[in-house]
């Protein structure tokens, strides 16, 4: 998946989601929001990022046991990745369509799981790739041009 | 680019560099640089955060000084809603009013009563609202400049309205120059402001080309005069105090709430609450709500830097005084139309977005001083002591990284580099 024509690679950050940590959920999402804006991006790019990345970093939050982000600037684009241990999604293409959702009650009493995860995060990026198997984990790459 | 006036300024001989502005500032807008606190004119958003925890008083207002109130010709003195609190608890409003005529004041305007009148328009206004992010008041001009530097996306959201006391002074001038029959232009209408920023919107208008507020001095700075004015102010029975609940309750955080009610509706007050909320909008996390009520300070206009009371009292003082009037009718349709035909709330101009500068111009060279920044981070002690003059270890190599600063500033690598 890595290897998209993407130009030069200037900068790269990795951060880390501990899944069902809901009081730090937001903090990956909020670094790389500082880091576009420290950088200069345009106001637009950041936005559909900051969206995209808080959506992505939620549902490992509540559905993995843990995650690794990558988060790669190149000349061409933004690239993020999400990578989670976690119960995998079992029907991507169900899971992509707006309402669906498998979250517990308890995710629902919280204000998630209304199915707009994935749909707003297509919404908002350039490419989006999911890899997934259930019980092990779920990779998305998403990708936003500069 | 027109040169941004700060609302506070530091009295060096005062500063005794202690750093707690430094530490308390929402947008680390301040430095220590040879023992005196300095700032950084682009970050600041002049919520006096720093006026406030300054132990030796070494912050102060650039609010207008009594004195120069002699340059106008006829002057009308306009009370924020706050200064109704800022009086022991048998003072009624009429008293502060009758008080402040008495000083070199012209006439005096009862701001509540407009602040009313506007009310009935944003209830017009959020009710035709549509738009699936959340329009904010644009009454707090700390929040407004905070918008305008930290979230410069969110400009566009800010209620396109002039604020109450815009319109205060707009009307009351239009009365004093029928009643007198003289020009408009030599009135001038003087807010008595419970901080600083609102001398912000004066000097650097944000809605009409031409600020309707000409002055802004500081509650504190007159309270003393005030005081034995309103001593000396005649007994007799006179309707200058107007509003009732609604109009009084503006001193207070969500006193738009009253018009609006609480349905799509949500007031958060406290500059890091506010910060919080606007990063939720901007992210869009924020869904159901239509109207941010914001306040740079805790609880509302009553705990501005500039007043005299404590806040907790003024806001017990404010609520007491708004059931009082509670019987009192709220203004009628016809006021709020006679306020619309004179064009009042219409904004010429709107705040533009003033974005804090990225790293660097050039995206190449940002992203390079972005590693360069996070490997020196890495090397520092991150106690965010801010010995250094900066207020966190991120900053300090945020400031090498700008030229700002050196990385011998650190006393912590200092020490270590003294033991070796």
């Amino acid at each position: 998946m890595q290897d998209r024509e993407a130009g030069e690679l200037l900068l790269e950050k990795r951060f880390s989601i501990e899944g069902g940590n809901f009081i730090h959920a937001g903090g990956v999402s909020s670094s790389i929001k500082k880091i576009l804006k420290d950088i200069g991006i345009r106001s637009e790019i950041i936005r559909r990022a900051s969206i995209a990345c808080y959506e992505a970093e939620m549902n490992v939050v509540a559905y993995a046991k843990k995650g690794e982000v990558t988060f790669r600037v190149t000349q061409q684009h933004l690239q993020v990745l999400f990578k989670d241990e976690g119960q995998g999604i079992e029907n991507i293409g169900l899971a992509m369509q707006e309402g669906y959702s498998t979250a517990t009650d308890a995710i629902r009493e919280m204000g998630f799981g209304a199915g707009m995860g994935l749909p707003n995060i297509k919404r908002n990026v350039d490419h989006l790739n999911i890899e997934s198997m259930v019980g092990v984990g779920t990779t998305l790459e998403m990708i936003i041009y500069t | 680019m027109q040169r941004y006036l700060l609302s506070v300024a530091v009295i060096e001989e005062k500063c005794t560099g202690c750093m707690k502005c430094m530490k308390k500032c929402p947008t680390e807008a301040i430095r220590i640089r040879h023992g005196k606190a300095t700032v950084m004119e682009d970050r600041c958003i002049d919520c006096a955060e720093c006026m406030k925890v300054c132990p030796t008083r070494a912050w102060v207002a650039r609010t207008d000084s009594y004195a120069s109130l002699s340059r106008f010709k006829y002057k009308i003195a306009l009370p924020a809603p706050a200064l109704y609190s800022q009086f022991s608890r048998d003072v009624l409003p009429d008293t502060i009013l009758k008080g402040l005529r008495e000083l070199a004041f012209d006439d005096v305007y009862d701001v509540t009563y407009a602040s009313e009148v506007f009310g009935v328009v944003l209830k017009d206004f959020f009710e035709s609202y549509q738009n699936a992010r959340p329009a904010i008041s644009s009454v707090c001009p700390v929040v407004v400049k905070l918008i305008q530097v930290k979230f410069p996306d969110l400009t566009d959201l800010l209620v396109p309205l002039e604020s109450p006391r815009g319109i205060a002074a707009m009307d009351a001038k239009l009365r004093m120059s029928k009643k007198l029959g003289i020009r408009y232009e030599d009135i001038s209408a003087v807010y008595i402001t419970p901080c600083p920023a609102k001398i912000i919107p004066i000097t650097q208008p944000q809605c009409k080309e031409v600020s309707p507020l000409d002055a802004a001095i500081s509650i504190a700075d007159i309270y003393g005069l005030l005081l034995s004015a309103m001593r000396k102010a005649s007994s007799k029975q006179e309707e200058l105090h107007l509003s009732g609940a609604d109009g009084i309750s503006w001193a207070i955080t969500g006193g738009e709430l009253r018009y609006l009610g609480t349905e799509g509706c949500l007031a958060v007050d406290g500059i890091d609450n506010v910060i919080e909320v606007l990063e939720n909008v901007e992210d869009e996390k924020i869904s159901g709500i239509k109207y941010l009520a914001l306040r740079a300070c805790p609880g509302g206009c009553v705990s501005g830097a500039l007043n005299v009371d404590n806040p907790f009292l003024a806001r017990n003082k404010i609520l007491r005084l708004a059931q009082m009037f509670a019987q009192r009718k709220s203004v009628g349709r016809e006021q709020v139309r006679a306020f619309y035909q004179q064009g009042f709330f219409t904004c010429d101009i709107k705040p533009r977005p003033l974005p804090m500068e990225p790293l660097d111009r050039d995206t190449l060279r940002a992203i390079q001083k972005i590693k360069e920044r996070d490997k020196i981070f890495e090397t520092l002690p991150r106690i965010d002591c801010g010995a250094c003059g900066a207020p966190t270890c991120r900053s300090l190599a945020e400031d090498i990284v700008q030229g700002r600063a050196a990385l011998t500033d650190c006393i912590v690598k200092l020490l270590e580099r003294g033991k070796a």
